[in-house]
C-alpha cells in the first residue's frame, strides 16, 4: 500500500477541511468573534485528541485501531471496524447531501438532484479507487488551488475592509464560544481519518497533524475574519458566507467570483468524498476480507448516495443540514478507542508490529 | 536431415556441403529473386558468397571480399577448407563487422541486415561480413523539434547512424548500448541506451525484461513497443514515454538518468520515463538567458491551459455563469451571439472539429497543397462563417487563440485535442460544475501515473524542492555545476511515497 508523505497528509486534511469551511453554515446565536474564539478552543480540544492518537501510534506504529482490534479478536475487530465504517458512511452521506442541496439551491437548478448525486458519487469512487498515494498527490494540487482562490477573494475585496463589523460587546460570550467550539469539533471528522490512516503515514503523523491543526486554525480565522470585516452583519444571515464573499469580490476583468469558487468547491467535495469512500472501503474490507478493493469502495459509495436521495428528492435536506452535529462519535473514534487500545492491548500482542 | 524451410530454420545447423547449404537457403527464402549466390573457388576449395541484392555495397564487396580472396588464391593455389576459413577469419583485413555463425537463423538475420555470408565446402559454419550498402536518408534538420541556437541535426531511420550521433556527443564509457531484436518476422534492431552511473538499475532491468517479452510479428516504429513498456498506456490520458528526434535532447535525458530506446526504421527515440513538466522544456532553454526561459516556460503553461480549457470555459461561462463577465463584455457577447442560429456549444464544437479536419488535411497532403488548405480553411471558411451569421466573431477569436496555443506544446497535441472537446461538451452540458468534475478526474488520472517508480507529476507532486526550480524557472549552469540532479531522486519507495 502506498504511504502518504507529511506534506500529502497535510494537504489532504486541509482539502477535506476546506470543503467544510466553504460549506460553513453559521448558527444564528453566535457572532463572528465567538466563532473565531470557539475555533481556538476547539483546536485545543483537538490537540488533546491528537495526543491520544500520538501515544497510540508510538506504541503500535504499524497499526490503526481497526487492524489492531482485528488482530486481537475477530469479533472485537469487527465491532471497531463497524464503528469507523458507520462514521465514514455518515460523513459521506452528509457531504453528498450538503453538496447536492447547495449545488441545486444556489448554482445549478438546471441539473436534477439525482444526476448531481450520481455524478459526484461516481467521481468520488474514481478518486477512492486511485489509491491513497494518488489521493495524497492530488491533495497538494487542490490545496494550492484553494489557497489561490482564497487569496484572490481576500485581495479583491480589500477595498471594503473594516473593523467596525466585529461586535465586541456581547452577553454570554462564554456560552457562545463553548457552543461554537463544540460545533467546530463536530465538524472535525478528519480526526477519525488521521487515526484510521496512521499506518499509511510516513514520518511523524502527530507532528504533521498538529501543524495541520494550526494551519487550519489560521485559515479559518482569516476567512472568518475577512468575511465579517467585509460583509459585516450579513455574514450571519447568508447561507454560505464564503460564497457571499465570492459574489461580493470583483476586479476589473471579473465581475464576481462565486462561479470560480463554486468550481473549486466541487473539486474539494469530490476529493473529500474520495477520501471517505477510500476509508470506508478499507473498513469494509477489514470486516469482509474476501471483498475486492474496488467492490468495497463501490458498495460504501452506493450506500450513502442512495440514502441521501431519501432526503434530497422530497426536499427535506434542510432538516439535516441545520441540525446540530454531535462531537461525541468523533471523540470516541479519535480519542477513546485509541486510549482503550493503549489500556487493554499489550504491546506486541498479536499486533502487526513484527512487520 | 530434412531441408529446413521458413517455419523451422532458426536453429537448423548449416549444411556441410555447399550444394546442400545453398538448397537450404533457397528453400528457406523461397528462392527469392534478390538472393544473390556467387560460387567461387578459393585455393581450390569450393565456396559460396551469398548476399541480398540492393542491401550490400558492390564496391565494398569487391574491395573487402573478392580482392583478398583472389590474392590468396594466387598465393596458395592449393589448400583445405579449414585453412581457407582461418585465412578469412584471422588473416585477411576484411570488413570491420564480422562474425562466425553456425545456424541458418543467424545467417538469415545477417543476410537481411545487409551482410555478405561466405560458406566453405566441408564446414558446417559460415562467415558474415558487414558490407551494408543500402540507401539511407542522410542526417538532416529536425522537423518536429526545431530550435534556434542548438544543433541542427536529427536522427534518421538507420539505428547505427543514430547511435553514432549520441556516442559522438557523450564520450563516456558509462554510456551503454544494449542491442536486441524484436519482432518474430521483422527482427527489428532495438537498442536500449542508458548511462550506467545515472540510470536506476531497477528501471534498466525492468525495461530490458519488458522489451524482451514483446512477441509482436513486426516492429516498424517505436509506437509498436510503447504499449508494452508504458504501464498506463491504456488507462491514462497522458503518456510517460516521450519522443525526440534530436540527439542533443537524448543526451540531456540520458545524463538525467533516463533510458532511451532506439528502434531501427524510426527517427524518433523513446525516452523513459518522462515527466509532465518536461513537455514545456526545449533544448533552446539551455541556450537562452534564464529570465527569458522562465518567461517562455510560463507562457507555455498558459498556452496549455488555453489549449485545453479555454473554449470549454467560454461555453460554460457564457451559457451558465454570465454574471462572471463585466457588463460591457457581457453586452458585446450577447449582441454577437444573438444573431447566430445554433447554441453556443454546437458552434464551438463544429468550429473545433473543422479546425481538426483542416489540420489533418494540411498535415497529410503534400506541402504546397497543405498551405492551400490552411488558406481555404482559415480565411475563406472563417470569414464566410462570420459574415453569413453562422458563428459569432468572438467565438472565432476563442477558436483562434485555442488553435494557436495548441501548437505551442506539440508533444501534448493529442491530449489537448481530445481534452478540449471533452471540456466543451461538459462545459456546454453542465457549466463549471462539469468542468470542475472533469478537472478532478484529470488530476487523479495524471497523478496515477508512476511508471518505473517515477511519478509523472514529479517534482510538483510528490514535492521535491530541488527539482521544482526547473519547473517554475530554469536553473543556472552554476547551479547545475554544484548539483547535478537525475531522475533517480524522484524515485518512489516501495510503499509508493516519495523518498
Amino acid at each position: 500500500m502506498k504511504k502518504l508523505t507529511p506534506l500529502q497528509l497535510f494537504a489532504m486534511l486541509i482539502c477535506t477541511r476546506a470543503f467544510s469551511m466553504m460549506t460553513f453554515l453559521p448558527e444564528s446565536t453566535a457572532n463572528a468573534l465567538e466563532l473565531m474564539l470557539g475555533t481556538v478552543l476547539s483546536t485545543v480540544l483537538q490537540i488533546v485528541i491528537i495526543c491520544c492518537m500520538a501515544a497510540f501510534h508510538k506504541r503500535f506504529p504499524n497499526d490503526d485501531p481497526c487492524t489492531l482490534a482485528v488482530s486481537r479478536s475477530k469479533w472485537a475487530g469487527r465491532g471497531v471496524c463497524t464503528l469507523y465504517l458507520v462514521y465514514f458512511l455518515a460523513v459521506s452521506f452528509y457531504v453528498i447531501g450538503t453538496f447536492t442541496y447547495f449545488m441545486d439551491y444556489y448554482f445549478s437548478d438546471y441539473i436534477p438532484r439525482l444526476m448531481i448525486v450520481i455524478s459526484v458519487a461516481a467521481c468520488g469512487i474514481y478518486v477512492a479507487m486511485a489509491g491513497l498515494g494518488v489521493i495524497g498527490k492530488t491533495g497538494t494540487v487542490l490545496f494550492a488551488l484553494f489557497l489561490l482562490v482564497t487569496a484572490t477573494l481576500v485581495i479583491s475585496s480589500l477595498e471594503n475592509f473594516t473593523f467596525i463589523d466585529f461586535h465586541l460587546a456581547e452577553r454570554n460570550v462564554s456560552k457562545g464560544i463553548f457552543h461554537s467550539a463544540v460545533s467546530e469539533l463536530a465538524r472535525s471528522s478528519y480526526l477519525a481519518v488521521i487515526v484510521f490512516l496512521l499506518p499509511s503515514i510516513k514520518g511523524n503523523a502527530a507532528k504533521t497533524s498538529v501543524y495541520f491543526l494550526l494551519t487550519r486554525l489560521a485559515l479559518v480565522e482569516i476567512v472568518l475574519g475577512f468575511i465579517t470585516m467585509i460583509l459585516g452583519d450579513y455574514t450571519l444571515l447568508a447561507k454560505l458566507p464564503f460564497f457571499a464573499l465570492a459574489a461580493f469580490s470583483r476586479t476589473a476583468i471579473i465581475e464576481r467570483y462565486d462561479a470560480a469558487v463554486m468550481g473549486v468547491w466541487v473539486m474539494l467535495s469530490v476529493y473529500k468524498l474520495g477520501v471517505y469512500f477510500h476509508c470506508s472501503g478499507r473498513c469494509l474490507r477489514y470486516i469482509f476480507p474476501k471483498l475486492g478493493s474496488g467492490s468495497g469502495v463501490i458498495i460504501t459509495a452506493a450506500i450513502p448516495a442512495a440514502v441521501t436521495l431519501f432526503w434530497l428528492l422530497p426536499h427535506k435536506w434542510e432538516s439535516i443540514a441545520y441540525a446540530g452535529l454531535s462531537p461525541l462519535p468523533l471523540i470516541v473514534l479519535g480519542g477513546v478507542i485509541p486510549l482503550l487500545c493503549l489500556i487493554f492491548v499489550k504491546k506486541g500482542a498479536k499486533s502487526n508490529e513484527k512487520a | 536431415m530434412n531441408t529446413p524451410d521458413f517455419r523451422n530454420y532458426k536453429n537448423a545447423e548449416i549444411d556441410k556441403t555447399i550444394d546442400a547449404a545453398m538448397t537450404s537457403l533457397r528453400t528457406i527464402t523461397g528462392n527469392t529473386m534478390d538472393l544473390n549466390i556467387m560460387n567461387v573457388k578459393i585455393c581450390s576449395v569450393s565456396c559460396a558468397v551469398v548476399s541480398i541484392e540492393g542491401m550490400t555495397s558492390t564496391d565494398a564487396m569487391s574491395e573487402l571480399i573478392f580482392r583478398p580472396i583472389m590474392e590468396l588464391s594466387a598465393q596458395k593455389p592449393k589448400g583445405n577448407a579449414e585453412q581457407v576459413f582461418d585465412f578469412l577469419t584471422k588473416e585477411s583485413l576484411l570488413a570491420a563487422e564480422r562474425k562466425t555463425v553456425f545456424n541458418y537463423g543467424d545467417v538469415i538475420q545477417f543476410l537481411f541486415s545487409g551482410f555478405a555470408v561466405i560458406f566453405v565446402e566441408g564446414l558446417s559454419k559460415a562467415f558474415v561480413y558487414g558490407i551494408q550498402g543500402y540507401d539511407k536518408r542522410s542526417v538532416s534538420e529536425p522537423i518536429s523539434e526545431q530550435t534556434i541556437r542548438c544543433s541542427q541535426d536529427s536522427f534518421t531511420e538507420t539505428i547505427r547512424t543514430n547511435l553514432s550521433l549520441v556516442r559522438r556527443r557523450m564520450k563516456t564509457p558509462s554510456l551503454r548500448f544494449e542491442m536486441m531484436q524484436i519482432g518474430e518476422r521483422s527482427s527489428t534492431d532495438v537498442c536500449m541506451v542508458y548511462m550506467s552511473d545515472r540510470a536506476s538499475s531497477y528501471a534498466v532491468d525492468r525495461l530490458r525484461k519488458q522489451l524482451k517479452g514483446i512477441k509482436l510479428d513486426t516492429v516498424l516504429t517505436s509506437g509498436y513497443i510503447e504499449p508494452f513498456i508504458d504501464e498506463g498506456f491504456g488507462s491514462s490520458v497522458f503518456s510517460q514515454m516521450a519522443y525526440s528526434e534530436r540527439p542533443d535532447m537524448i543526451c540531456t535525458r540520458l545524463n538525467q538518468g533516463r533510458i532511451c530506446i532506439f528502434v531501427d526504421g524510426t527517427p524518433f527515440v523513446l525516452i523513459c520515463p518522462s515527466l509532465f513538466a518536461e513537455n514545456f522544456q526545449t533544448m533552446d532553454d539551455f541556450a537562452e538567458k534564464p529570465f527569458y526561459v522562465t518567461f517562455m516556460r510560463w507562457l507555455k503553461y498558459i498556452a496549455f491551459f488555453l489549449a485545453v480549457a479555454f473554449p470549454g470555459l467560454y461555453v460554460a461561462l457564457a451559457s451558465f455563469h454570465p454574471e462572471v463577465f463585466t457588463l460591457k463584455l457581457l453586452l458585446n457577447l450577447a449582441v454577437s451571439e444573438e444573431s447566430t442560429p445554433y447554441p453556443l456549444t454546437v458552434e464551438v464544437l463544429v468550429l473545433m472539429l473543422l479546425f481538426e479536419i483542416m489540420k489533418e488535411a494540411g498535415l497529410r497532403l503534400p506541402k504546397p497543397v497543405g498551405s492551400t488548405v490552411s488558406i481555404v480553411g482559415g480565411l475563406i471558411i472563417g470569414d464566410a462563417a462570420v459574415k453569413s451569421g453562422l458563428v459569432s466573431a468572438p467565438l472565432l477569436i476563442v477558436v483562434g487563440i485555442t488553435a494557436t496555443s495548441s501548437f505551442v506544446i506539440p508533444s501534448l497535441y493529442q491530449q489537448t485535442a481530445i481534452l478540449r472537446l471533452v471540456y466543451i461538451l461538459v462545459g456546454g452540458g453542465s457549466g463549471l460544475y462539469g468542468i470542475a468534475l472533469c478537472t478532478v478526474l484529470l488530476m487523479i488520472n495524471i497523478n496515477s501515473m508512476d511508471d518505473l517508480a517515477i511519478s509523472y507529476t514529479a517534482p510538483v507532486t510528490p514535492f521535491f524542492s530541488k527539482g521544482i526550480k526547473d519547473v517554475i524557472s530554469r536553473r543556472s549552469f552554476r547551479s547545475y555545476e554544484k548539483t547535478h540532479s537525475t531522475i533517480k531522486e524522484y524515485k518512489l519507495d516501495e510503499k509508493g511515497g516519495s523518498q
